[in-house]
């Protein structure tokens, strides 16, 4: 039976840099790359309607790039990097804001999609 | 370098100055893992501390429980305007976390902001027995 929407994965692997730079790839759950990516993008004194806002926008975009294999199909051995300027900035041992976190944990599973498509939507939040 | 304690920095006058850049307190909480997070490690001993010139003043030194944290650290740092997009100001200190069976020693930056609580998770990969880490 066909598959009606994307499976969520249980963990996403980064690379630590930018796409052919020679850096580590990591493995770690998918979850917890969200609420690494968010709490170095946004700020725990935001107004939450605007953390959820930011949670919704990097789910939908991570899985975006996971969804249309977008390193993978480019013959690299990874999901996402860890750029801001390619992707959403993560570094590896980054804190995380126990408000994000809860977000993330409120909205995991949830992303954006536009109309009837059934992909991730691609999306930022400036 | 000199070694104080907390409550002997208080007596300092650089504690004054600490104190009134850092009115509020936020909390933190550490939580040590191995094997890609599914097994907590307990008796992890946890100090944070922050240098003042050739002075370490050691804030908190405790022991993960069996799940593997220490929550609510209580420590100073400035206020925060929430519901706000101010870039909030924050205060740097060192959490280092040491096992003897583990990685021995891990070392972090943790900011810390007012009436805000942080989370900080401490990966660490069991100490390999040379002898015994080869196949058969």
């Amino acid at each position: 039976m066909a598959i009606r929407r994307p499976i969520i994965p249980n963990e996403i692997i980064v690379h630590l840099g930018e796409p052919d730079s020679a850096a580590r790839n990591i493995s770690i759950p998918f979850d917890e790359y969200i609420k690494n990516v968010a709490s170095g993008e946004i700020y725990p004194n935001w107004p939450l309607d605007s953390i959820k806002a930011n949670v919704l926008a990097q789910i939908s975009f991570a899985l975006n790039r996971v969804y249309n294999e977008w390193y993978r199909s480019k013959g690299y051995d990874f999901d996402i990097t860890s750029s801001s300027v390619y992707d959403q900035s993560f570094s590896e041992n980054r804190q995380f804001f126990e408000k994000i976190s809860q977000v993330v944990d409120e909205f995991f599973n949830d992303y954006i999609v536009k109309d009837n498509q059934i992909q991730p939507f691609f999306c930022t939040v400036l | 370098m000199n070694v104080v304690s907390y409550e002997e920095f208080k007596n300092t006058l650089e504690y004054e100055n600490f104190i009134k850049d850092n009115p509020n307190m936020g909390l933190l909480k550490v939580q040590v893992f191995t094997a890609y997070n599914s097994i907590p490690i307990e008796n992890t001993e946890v100090v944070i501390s922050k240098d003042f010139g050739d002075t370490k003043v050691i804030f908190f030194r405790g022991l993960t429980d069996s799940s593997g944290i220490i929550d609510n650290i209580s420590l100073p740092a400035p206020a925060v305007n929430i519901s706000s997009y101010e870039v909030p100001e924050y205060t740097l200190y060192d959490l280092t976390a040491i096992n003897v069976l583990y990685e021995f020693i891990k070392q972090y930056l943790v900011g810390m902001f007012g009436d805000v609580k942080v989370i900080q998770y401490v990966k660490m990969t069991p100490k390999v027995n040379e002898e015994s880490s080869y196949g058969n």
